[in-house]
């Protein structure tokens, strides 16, 4: 019975997703659509709700058509984890939107924007349920291409430039991951993802290895992981911040999840592999967290978080991949897989939380430099509340979600490290596993106060639109909703972390393992916190009653002070720019010159500091290089004569007689 | 007893004791500059006055700023509920989760950070930008040395960490205690990461942020650091004496008096040898603390590096391993150093821990091997700790170029590159095993990487007199290898090598200071030129 | 062992510092002036001033009286063992020193100092120039004495006063008034 409910309603989700989309084009007003966007979604959630208390990770087919391909989506436990992330952030995001596309009438084409998104989401979705290659590559790339004209929605050289790129790099990885399901379907377009796991037992070894890279760069690129991740921070900033949320937030997730349908299918990944992914992941970790302090622009901070984060998924993914590949220590490995998943849920929630809020932030000041923010919490106190709990989410705090992720991440590094037997490989791996899991996480805490304590507190640097919080009302909801639901998930990690492991074991094998005990208690960690609050509120309400309070200016030395003294975003990171410095790539312009001639004493003077991002000179450079030079050598056989081509014509035709003979 | 009753008791001991603690180093310092200094009863005259004013709150501030002292203070009960500084196995002992703690820790630095932006003044973005820095780097720190300890007691709370860890059993576990106490430092905005004391907004880290705080708020934020002072000092004494913390399900009321003795006897203890730290301390500039959380991490580190390759290998830690490792150590931290002096200093230290090694075989020798490894013991110090780094010093005396040794890297980069040398040694001997050597691995291993390093020092420094201290740390590698093979060299031999060592470190650095005469530089890239 | 017999010295024997009971002598002091009653209360409601923190303030002064203040601080006069400390900024002080004839340029430094410092405030005018205008009394550069500009507590004249008059002036009020 359940059973045909949730088909019904995903199919009620899918077509009133579908519907929203055209809406738009037959009515003016983008509202209705955005509403029925909004249903269609919570809908969807619900499904998903049904689906976890009704079921315990079976397969759910839900139609099966065999009509000139062959279609069977089907929900099963890991992507219906997904699903339900989706579906509840999109009808949060939905609610966003209706008040933030007509904020911007004039600049986007809010009904173009409103359809899109609802198609946007709807590849999403799709490329979840979908179970075969060519439904799963046709609703990835409705997912591309509807996100393609998202991040040009404003017309802006800016933004068309980051969109080429975006659409370049996503059609290199989708043919990475079209070339890799090919190479398993043996050419064939209707393949089952069923069959993963038999059709990858009979490759060579040197296939498989193959097979698992184009897959780890086909989804890796559209991850961001960190030599591919160049179109990230260009194309999520330009997007509307609603889209940018979904891409974010959410269309990171698809790609995550495909990595980990593939992982878990694949038989026996070879170990080096794996020694890619946790490397690669690491990668992106630092250099993602490193660019997310340092850059100035707030959408591009959080753009590069989220390589970080990405990359923090990948390391813990990769190292369940080494030692699932060895068939040794499965118990962790599939704990590390479900602490990943949370990871990953509570990212979707903070990072479109995020983006959101930026959204908020970028309307208010008609600026995406952090340099020219700040004193917004007095202006919005209840908005910076949400995003300081928003910011304090996406942090390894308890007794937030986050901090759960990486609590599983160290203390399964350690519980291998404890069971180690002279490899002194992994010793290496897990230490620097280790330390750069440290860095990453304090460079995080470090990135995300630097966009709250910047924007939000202080002097405006630049002048802020005072109107009444009460008018954005729509804008403020959905962002506390999200960072309620990651402290939610914080207290209760501990059973949903359980069920989530049990989940990936029943999916990825026959036999049942018992799960990794979590030995500390998320809902006893919250209520500690709540408890310490209470005392605080005691001793300040009770033993301390004196609360005389007197306003004055800031304490200046006695030399009024104005917002021009205050420190800004660019001066709070020197520090780590000092520190770090062999790793960023930056341009210090010095430039004093005399106002008068005759006296040299008195000087003006002009600073400049320019970030360019070293890999563009470290990898992107070399290889246009390399390319133009290719080109060059080319053109040397175009030489204009026809006999020439016709010579080739003959090479080839003696070539292909020879291979075929 | 309830563990609700132990809890209790343990937060109101806290509070009770914290502005004690903080009174106390500041006499002690006082004492130390030779002034009376305040009773160490003074902060709780000063936070009663506080809590009696008036509280002026900035124009430009927000709600953060309101929030921000009651949150910090928070963070430091809450770090006065959940580590075990009196009592362990209570009910909450699971609450001790190391990352707990740091996050707790992390929090507060958090607020403060964000209470120091609010106010819209310069000094206090400033000290939030240091204070957040030091946070951020001193995470790595915190987590190595954290897991390093769990590793060892598989527990991955401080109260399973304190029921299982013995110190003396498992040595190398003081490595990560001395990466703990720099953690302490910083985290406690004590010298050399920042002067609490301090009137120069320019130099503050903690105090740039507190700056705006006054009446009430300044009273939670100033307990707030005695409190974590207090905590820190507690957990760290709680390490090296485990047994000194009571067990609540063992309880009777005089146990709970000694515990309660034992604590006041642990800060009194911590804040004495603090106050001596800090007055012989300078602050360091804050562009170096990279320098301060590389020595740090390296410690920390080294002490993972240690407990798991001797859990993987089983061995069992004996003197001599230790003293190995000491040597190695010293080496490693020479490594990094410019000043002459300093790197004598370090050269002698590990030269006297050769010393210890062959002190430490004694017993697994034959009997008339004994008097010899006595000998070399006794010649060793004399030479290598007193003779040689007095003769180099001698000489370097009449120039004052040569008391810096300036090197191709920068400190940090020369720490990381020496434990690549000695995780690559380490690989390449691992397989190795030389017949009649077999029992002492590790003296293998010190010989070898002493060697390596020495070289690697006299590679990367540019100055003529490091090739000296590289030359003479190759030869302590060799003094090593010939503990090792202990025996089959006669003693004469060795006393002829000591003798010769110091006659070519005097010869050496008459050569060099001649060098420097004669044209001008001991810097091998100026020497270099001399050629063409 | 030299370092030990250092230790002994520093931490058990105080035979460099200035006796307490100098402070307290009451030398010839008719010129100290303490104004006002609200003083005494003042003082009262602060635990009677066992723990106070200054901030010092230049209002035009010709740094004679700064360089008294500096050496305050010192082992020999050591103004940290009756509770009162030096501290950088006037949210967290209780007590204001203000020095110099107020010039015109820095009242407006004075007054925000003083209104930037938690009440209740204690103000002490060190020096000629802070109690009367001194030898620069009637000049256009100047405000006048501190009373002028803010309410003050007690003046200690002099020019510069001597550290032991400084301590008396401000000691004389505190506890040990109190405690003859």
């Amino acid at each position: 019975m359940w059973e045909q409910y949730i088909i019904y309603g995903i199919i009620f989700y899918f077509v009133g997703l579908f519907l929203s989309g055209l809406l738009v084009l037959f009515q003016k007003k983008f509202q209705n659509a955005t509403k029925l966007f909004v249903l269609a979604n919570v809908v969807g959630f619900t499904v998903g709700i049904i689906y976890f208390t009704q079921f315990s990770g079976q397969h759910i087919i839900l139609m099966d058509v065999e009509w000139f391909f062959h279609f069977a989506p089907q929900l099963h436990a890991i992507s219906a984890v997904f699903f339900t992330v989706l579906c509840g952030v999109s009808a949060l995001v939905g609610v966003y939107s209706l008040q933030y596309l007509s904020l911007y009438k004039e600049t986007y084409n809010p009904s173009m924007v409103a359809s899109l998104m609802a198609f946007f989401v709807l590849g999403m979705q799709g490329v979840l349920i979908s179970h075969e290659t060519f439904s799963f590559l046709f609703f990835w790339e409705v997912m591309s291409f509807s996100s393609f004209f998202l991040v040009l929605s404003d017309r802006k050289s800016e933004s068309i430039k980051a969109a080429f790129l975006y659409l370049i790099m996503t059609h290199i990885g989708a043919s990475a991951i079209l070339a890799g399901f090919l190479i398993l379907g043996k050419g064939s377009l209707s393949f089952d993802f069923d069959q993963i796991q038999n059709a990858s037992q009979n490759l060579s070894v040197v296939s498989q290895y193959f097979v698992f890279l184009l897959f780890l760069f086909g989804f890796g690129s559209k991850a961001g992981l960190v030599p591919f991740h160049v179109w990230l921070p260009e194309a999520h900033p330009q997007a509307p911040s609603n889209i940018s949320a979904l891409m974010s937030g959410l269309m990171l997730k698809v790609a995550v999840y495909g990595f980990i349908m593939i992982m878990l299918e694949m038989y026996h990944i070879p170990r080096f592999a794996a020694l890619i992914v946790i490397f690669l992941g690491l990668l992106s970790g630092l250099v993602g967290v490193l660019y997310a302090v340092i850059e100035r622009d707030i959408k591009r901070v959080l753009a590069y978080s989220s390589i970080e984060n990405m990359g923090i998924i990948f390391a813990m993914l990769g190292l369940a991949m080494y030692y699932l590949s060895q068939n040794v220590h499965e118990v962790i490995a599939y704990g590390l897989i479900a602490f990943t998943m949370f990871h990953a849920i509570n990212h979707a929630l903070f990072k479109t939380a995020l983006f959101l809020s930026s959204g908020v932030i970028i309307n208010r000041v008609h600026t995406k430099s952090l340099d020219a923010m700040g004193g917004i919490a007095k202006v919005m106190p209840i908005f910076s509340f949400g995003f300081l709990i928003v910011i304090l989410g996406s942090l390894p705090l308890p007794p937030f979600g986050t901090f759960y992720g990486e609590w599983g991440f160290i203390q399964s590094v350690i519980s291998l490290l404890r069971s180690l037997h002279d490899a002194p490989y992994d010793i290496i791996l897990l230490l620097s596993t280790l330390v750069a899991i440290g860095l990453i996480g304090g460079l995080g805490i470090f990135a995300m106060i630097r966009i709250f304590g910047i924007s939000m507190l202080g002097l405006p640097h630049h002048s802020i639109d005072k109107r009444s919080e009460k008018t954005d009302i729509l804008l403020i909801v959905p962002i506390i909703i999200l960072g309620m639901t990651v402290l939610v998930l914080g207290i209760f990690a501990q059973p949903i972390i359980l069920q989530i492991s049990v989940y990936i074991q029943s999916f990825a094998t026959a036999s049942n393992i018992s799960p990794q005990p979590m030995n500390i208690t998320s809902i006893f960690v919250a209520v500690i916190v709540f408890a310490i609050g209470s005392l605080v509120y005691m001793i300040n309400k009770i033993v301390l009653k004196n609360h005389k309070e007197r306003k004055y200016h800031t304490w200046d030395c006695g030399q009024p002070i104005d917002v021009s003294m205050q420190y800004s975003a660019t001066a709070f990171s020197a520090p780590i720019r000092f520190f770090f410095l062999t790793f960023i790539g930056r341009e210090k312009t010095i430039r004093s010159e005399a106002i008068v001639e005759t006296n040299p004493w008195i000087r003006k003077s002009f600073f400049a500091l320019y970030l360019r991002p070293i890999w563009i000179d470290v990898l992107y450079a070399p290889i246009t290089k390399g390319l133009f030079i290719v080109a060059e050598r080319v053109r040397l056989i175009q030489s204009g004569r026809i006999q020439y081509y016709i010579l080739f014509l003959l090479f080839a035709l003696i070539i292909t007689l020879i291979t075929a003979l | 007893m309830s563990s609700l009753l132990a809890i209790l008791i343990q937060i109101i001991f806290i509070l009770a004791i914290a502005p004690f603690a903080t009174g106390l180093v500041r006499m002690i310092k006082a004492r130390l500059q030779g002034r009376h200094g305040a009773s160490p009863f003074l902060p709780y005259i000063t936070l009663s006055t506080l809590l009696k004013k008036e509280m002026i709150i900035p124009h430009a501030s927000s709600w953060v700023f309101r929030s921000v002292p009651y949150v910090v203070f928070g963070c430091a009960l809450a770090l006065a509920v959940i580590v075990p500084v009196i009592f362990i196995n209570t009910h909450i002992a699971f609450m001790s989760d190391f990352l707990i703690i740091s996050g707790v820790l992390v929090t507060g630095s958090i607020f403060l950070v964000l209470g120091g932006l609010d106010a819209g003044s310069a000094f206090g973005g400033m000290g939030s930008s240091r204070e957040m820095t030091i946070a951020t780097l001193l995470e790595p720190v915190v987590i190595v040395v954290f897991s390093t300890i769990n590793f060892v007691s598989g527990s991955s709370t401080i109260d399973g960490m304190l029921q299982k860890v013995n110190l003396f059993t498992e040595p190398y576990l003081f490595l990560s205690l001395i990466a703990l106490g720099l953690i302490a430092l910083a985290e406690n905005a004590r010298y050399p990461v920042d002067n609490p004391a301090t009137h120069l907004e320019l130099t503050m880290v903690h105090e740039a942020m507190i700056l705006e705080y006054s009446g009430k708020y300044l009273a939670f934020l100033e307990y707030a650091s005695s409190i974590k002072l207090t905590i820190f000092a507690l957990l760290i004494t709680n390490f090296i004496f485990p047994h000194s913390v009571i067990d609540v399900q063992s309880w009777s009321f005089g146990l709970l008096l000694s515990g309660l003795l034992y604590s006041m006897i642990k800060i009194i203890c911590v804040m004495i040898t603090l106050g001596f730290v800090e007055s012989m301390l300078a602050k360091m500039r804050f562009y170096r603390m990279s320098e301060y959380f590389s020595i740090a991490f390296v410690v920390g580190i080294l002490g993972m590096l240690i407990a798991i390759i001797s859990s993987v290998n089983n061995i069992a830690f004996q003197n001599h391993i230790l003293f190995s490792l000491l040597t190695i150590i010293c080496v490693v931290l020479l490594f990094g150093r410019v000043r002459l002096k300093a790197i004598l200093r370090y050269y002698a230290y590990s030269s006297f821990a050769i010393a210890g090694i062959a002190w430490g075989i004694v017993p697994l020798v034959p009997e008339d091997e004994k008097y010899h490894l006595w000998m070399f013991a006794a010649f060793t110090i004399i030479t290598k700790t007193i003779a040689v780094p007095y003769v180099i010093n001698r000489a370097s005396h009449a120039k004052k170029s040569l008391t810096n040794l300036p090197s191709f890297l920068r400190p940090g980069k020369s720490y990381f590159l020496a434990i690549i040398l000695l995780i690559v040694t380490y690989f390449t001997l691992r397989k190795v095993t030389i017949i009649g050597l077999v029992e002492w691995n590790s003296l293998l291993y010190t010989a070898v990487s002493l060697i390596v390093l020495g070289i690697a020092m006299m590679i990367i420094k540019r100055n003529i007199y490091s090739q000296i201290i590289g030359l003479l740390i190759v030869e302590n590698g060799i003094a090593v290898f010939v503990l090792a093979t202990v025996g089959s060299l006669p003693l004469m031999i060795e006393f002829g090598i000591f003798s010769v060592t110091v006659a070519t470190a005097y010869i050496l650095a008459i050569l060099s200071a001649q060098i420097n005469d004669l044209y001008g530089s001991t810097d091998t890239e100026d020497l270099r030129e001399l050629v063409e | 062992m030299k370092a030990l017999s250092l230790l002994r010295v520093l931490l058990f024997k105080k035979s460099v510092i200035e006796k307490k009971e100098i402070f307290f002598e009451s030398n010839d002091n008719e010129a100290l002036e303490v104004l006002g009653s609200e003083i005494k209360k003042i003082i009262d409601q602060l635990y009677a001033g066992r723990s106070l923190r200054i901030r010092a303030v230049d209002a035009g002064s010709t740094n004679a009286e700064e360089i008294e203040l500096t050496a305050l601080n010192n082992a020999y006069y050591d103004i940290d063992r009756f509770g009162l400390s030096f501290v950088a900024s006037p949210r967290h002080a209780d007590m204001l020193f203000v020095t110099g004839p107020v010039t015109r340029n820095l009242e407006y430094a004075l007054r925000t100092t003083y209104e930037a410092v938690p009440q209740p405030c204690i103000v002490v005018a060190i020096g000629d120039g802070a109690c009367t205008g001194g030898m620069w009394k009637d000049s256009y550069a100047i405000v006048g004495p501190v009373e002028n500009v803010i309410p003050v507590h007690l003046k200690i004249p002099g020019d510069p006063p001597t550290p032991i008059e400084i301590l008396h002036g401000v000691l004389s009020i505190l506890k040990y008034q109190k405690i003859k």
